[in-house]
């Protein structure tokens, strides 16, 4: 039986796919157990066809389970009240296009029976908090990919609901995009908002979800959270500050992973993220706006443009200067 | 029969009377598939329990298992009753129901087979309770109007910015056009208007409202719109009613707009033939019972060769068979409206076919006799003894008017004064014969399909003496003495219509509502209206048919299901008959034997095993007709356009509300339960 705390039950939940004459296609989800705590970031982790949108259609009750349960907030997953808690943003934004952002939220405002104020209020609030306030009367057509990403985040949370299943929910955001809906999605849960998402892309899963479960052909391969899943035990990782990479520091640091039994196997920089470095050009951009890239003069080859004492090292050194 | 010249109805709307049978036919059909569908269901649940079912028994659940049980038991007395008399169900699955123009009247109930009816609609009932209780239970508790709303609006806004209004501008071209393809004769300008009208408006509201409501939610799935809607606290039902409600409304809003400048377009120039012909209202009264002497039967007249029906025919005296007897065309009133005086006089209108059998005269009707006779007179050799006497009375009182006349003129009388002297005695002599023999004639010229009333340009003087004949038919003293001795009542009025001895060799053509007293006269643009309604129906029947089967077909499916459904309703009366065994010339086998081998259709099969062969296959194929009549829409009564072409009121209460609005329910109703549980049990989301 669910508790409060468990917002998600699955109980064996399976899923099998049949034809018209009921012979069976294909085994979606297999006997799948799952709890889903209040205010945790889950992620379901999986290549494609590995069952992890069925699941969410189940839980949704876009589709009935062949065998088990999925309960929601302890209710079935085909009551239509619970729907009342949950906001849902689909992989792709599948919105009606012939109304403008503004009609878009009124539409869902009015499913959940809001009050005419708390809609347009909430509406209001939801278009300047996906950064559409420019665009809202502007048919949902006429969106970018992005844009209609982002309304569709903006209906799922035009409820305030409890339980939020996004599907997919950075697909078709550029850099800038994903950043803001995974900063958005970790504020939902400062607010005690329970997340499910699935992705492909690995490093936000990474990022922002407490706990992943990873499934593969329909079935449960994996289920911890982040931290406890990436861990290697098995090695050390030591960062320092202030030191060059040299012989003496090297020989030092073999004599001492030794002395401890281990053995040393690369000491070298740290590299970030393309990410972090992709959103620090883009701010500093921002701050100083004019092009940063020149070309090599000299005959360097792309990516040596930088190299301590090359021409374009030469010129940027000027142009810092200046 | 586009441009067909008379008002002409097929069909009789339902009747009140008719609405007890209708409904319990409707109960039993309706029940039995309701059964057969329960039935289904719980054998598919034994099989296979579906995870998603509730593993614990609710009130509703318990409910519906009870009226299973119900059903199941009284299926299982009816059962009973017969196997055990050794009788057949037939009659009660023959029984044509709601849909059908006349229900057979119904089975007294003290009797055997009046039981096994009852038990099949106490069956039946118990079925339609069991599936629609869930329904039921959803619509008073979960479904909430604001949310139907919400997606009624939301396809108003798709179908307006995805153009589809602009369909209606086409009407811009029959606006513009019609006029040059339209024949033109005076008298029926407003009749060709109307009906051009009308058969421009029915297929493009139809046709757009088959589009809108087949590929409405199938474009949402497809397109998986729908899962933003069905993830939201939104019951399934919902999106049907939803969508149903908002294509309705964008749907009356464009035949109410059509409507308006239709009317301006029909309104406009009329002439005065046109005007006198078809631009009112008429409000008639019709005979009871169409009956006829003389033709050998008394449900029908003499047959032309033509082989559609509806009218039949009189024959004037023939020159050749002076002994044969007189033909009436007699229509019975079992009663009329009481107090007619000199402000509301009686007219009796009448529009019949003419069919010549020599060349008659250039420019010249068929002269035919009306009499308005005493309903006491139940025998026409009764009725022409004392119309003989009458006569013979009239003729002796004329003459002594003449000498009378003749007298006066001899005293000095001027001519003027004589002949309203003599006027005014002719007029009493007439009111004391109808005071006296309850016998009114009058002789009028028929035009071949036109609109007259009886007395033409006399037809105030002849109203009066109607009138006078009808107030005293209806005295108290007078009705008392109609009950006759088998305690039946007779009729009120019988008006014969013979053809005169003038117009001998010529026929006419009538039918039930050719003749009729004539009420009132109301608005042309009221009736327009109606007519318009009428439509408006047929489009609603056409969109719940497209919206329930788009909950389970694709667009494409749904859209030529929803067609051919509706198509199939034009034929409804064909295929009924085909089912029913009465078509001429048999089933489909027989018919096809019939015409490969060169036999006439009225001719019976030789008695071989091969002509059992042929009407066995064709039972076979009838049993399967019979389940398909059950299905089809009766979409003709919804065409009133011949009320409105033709200048007759449309009733609001008999036509449109019992006649259209009631069988519309009765036939949507199934399926909005069916939408609902295709809709309730479906997987939404695509696999994967």
């Amino acid at each position: 039986m669910a508790t409060n705390d468990v917002v998600v039950e699955t109980r064996k939940l399976t899923k099998v796919y049949r034809d018209f004459w009921g012979r069976q296609k294909k085994v979606a989800l297999r006997a799948l157990n799952l709890q889903i705590n209040r205010g945790e970031i889950f992620g379901l982790l999986g290549p494609n066809g590995s069952g992890k949108t069925t699941t969410i259609k189940l839980l949704l009750g876009l589709l009935f389970p062949t065998e088990g349960d999925a309960l929601v907030f302890g209710q079935p997953s085909a009551e239509v009240k619970k729907n009342e808690r949950i906001g849902y943003l689909p992989e792709e934004s599948y919105l009606y296009r012939f109304l403008n952002a503004e009609e878009t939220l009124d539409f869902y405002g009015r499913l959940f029976k809001l009050d005419a104020n708390v809609r347009r209020q909430r509406a209001q609030s939801l278009i300047d908090i996906v950064g559409l306030s420019a665009d809202k009367k502007r048919v949902l057509k006429e969106y970018s990919k992005g844009m209609r990403q982002r309304i569709g985040l903006a209906q799922a949370l035009i409820n305030d609901p409890e339980l939020v299943i996004l599907d997919e929910p950075t697909s078709g955001l550029d850099p800038l995009g994903t950043r803001w809906m995974k900063d958005l999605i970790v504020e939902l849960r400062e607010k005690g908002k329970t997340i499910i998402m699935c992705s492909h892309r690995l490093e936000d899963v990474q990022d922002i979800c407490d706990r992943v479960a990873i499934l593969y052909e329909g079935e449960l391969q994996e289920l911890n959270s982040v931290k406890v899943l990436l861990e290697d035990v098995d090695k050390l990782e030591l960062q320092a500050s202030g030191v060059q990479i040299n012989e003496d520091l090297r020989r030092d640091l073999d004599e001492v992973i030794r002395r401890h039994g281990g053995k040393i196997e690369r000491v070298g920089h740290p590299t970030t993220s393309l990410e972090t470095l992709f959103l620090r050009i883009v701010a500093q951009s921002k701050a100083h706006p004019g092009r940063r890239y020149l070309p090599s003069v000299d005959g360097n080859k792309p990516g040596d443009e930088a190299r301590p004492g090359s021409a374009s090292a030469k010129i940027e050194e000027h142009v810092k200067r200046a | 029969m586009v441009f067909a010249t008379t008002f002409v109805l097929e069909q009789e709307p339902l009747q009140w009377w008719e609405l007890p049978a209708a409904i319990k036919g409707w109960v039993q059909i309706a029940g039995a598939v309701a059964a057969f569908a329960l039935a289904i269901f719980c054998l598919a649940y034994a099989i296979r329990r579906p995870a998603y079912a509730s593993k614990t028994w609710s009130r509703q659940t318990r409910g519906v298992a009870l009226l299973i049980a119900l059903c199941g038991a009284s299926y299982v007395l009816a059962l009973l009753a017969v196997i055990g008399r050794g009788m057949g169900i037939g009659s009660a699955a023959r029984n044509p129901g709601l849909l059908q123009a006349q229900p057979p009247p119904p089975e007294p109930v003290g009797t055997f087979s009046g039981l096994v009816d009852i038990l099949l609609f106490v069956a039946g009932l118990f079925a339609i309770l069991a599936v629609t209780l869930p329904l039921l239970v959803d619509l008073c508790t979960r479904i909430r109007f604001g949310r139907v709303l919400a997606i009624a609006r939301l396809s108003v806004k798709e179908a307006v910015r995805s153009r589809v209004v602009w369909v209606f501008a086409s009407m811009a071209i029959i606006f513009l056009f019609a006029d040059w393809f339209v024949p033109y004769k005076p008298e029926d300008q407003v009749r060709n208007y109307v009906r051009v009208i009308y058969w421009s408006l029915a297929p493009l509201f139809l046709l757009t409202a088959s589009l809108l409501g087949a590929f409405s939610i199938p474009a949402d799935v497809k397109s998986q719109s729908i899962h933003t809607i069905v993830t939201k606290p939104v019951e399934r039902f919902e999106i049907v009613l939803g969508r149903f409600c908002g294509y309705a409304a964008l749907l009356t809003v464009g035949i109410g707009f059509l409507t308006a400048i239709s009317l301006l377009y029909v309104a406009r120039g009329v002439t005065p033939q046109a005007a006198k012909e078809s631009f009112t209202a008429r409000v008639p009264i019709y005979g009871d019972v169409l009956s006829f002497s003389g033709t050998g039967r008394t449900d029908k007249g003499e047959s032309v060769g033509r082989e559609w029906d509806y009218r039949s025919y009189i024959s004037g005296p023939r020159v050749n068979m002076p002994q044969a007897p007189r033909q009436y065309a007699i229509w019975s009133f079992a009663s009329l409206p009481v107090g007619f005086s000199e402000t509301r006089l009686p007219y009796f209108e009448f529009t019949f076919d003419i069919f010549r059998l020599t060349k008659g005269q250039e420019n010249r009707g068929v002269i035919t006799n009306f009499s308005f006779v005493d309903g006491r007179y139940q025998q026409v050799p009764q009725f022409q003894a004392a119309r003989d006497k009458m006569r013979d009375e009239r003729a002796r009182a004329q003459d002594a008017l003449a000498k009378a006349a003749d007298a006066k003129s001899k005293q000095g009388s001027s001519t003027a004064a004589i002949q309203t002297w003599r006027s005014e005695q002719q007029d009493a002599l007439e009111d004391s014969l109808i005071d006296k023999f309850g016998i009114y004639e009058v002789t009028a010229e028929v035009l071949d399909y036109h609109t007259q009333v009886v007395g033409g340009d006399d037809k105030d003087k002849v109203g009066r003496k109607l009138a006078r004949l009808l107030n005293m038919l209806q005295d108290p003293a007078q009705v008392k003495s109609r009950t006759r001795e088998d305690g039946a009542t007779s009729f009120l009025l019988n008006v014969m219509v013979s053809v005169d001895r003038q117009s001998a060799e010529q026929m006419l053509g009538v039918a039930k509502r050719d003749l009729y007293l004539l009420a009132a006269e109301r608005p042309f643009w009221l009736n327009f209206i109606k007519g318009v309604m009428g439509m408006w129906f047929a489009t609603l029947l056409m969109l719940g048919l497209a919206v329930a089967l788009s909950t389970y077909l694709s667009g494409v499916i749904a859209w030529l299901c929803a067609l051919f459904l509706f198509g199939m309703g034009l034929f409804s009366d064909s295929i009924r008959q085909i089912a029913e065994g009465t078509s001429y010339g048999g089933g489909v086998v027989e018919s096809t034997v019939r015409i490969l081998g060169k036999l006439p259709g009225g001719a019976r099969l030789e008695n071989s095993p091969a002509a059992s062969v042929i009407t066995g296959s064709d039972e076979v194929f009838r049993f399967f007709l019979r389940l398909f009549a059950r299905i089809i829409p009766d979409v003709g009564r919804f065409d009133l356009h011949a009320y409105v072409a033709n200048g007759y009121d449309i009733s609001w209460m008999q036509v449109l509300f019992l006649d259209n609005f009631v069988v519309l329910l009765g036939y949507l109703l199934p399926w909005a339960v069916l939408a609902y549980y295709l809709m309730k049990y479906r997987e939404v989301a695509n696999p994967m």
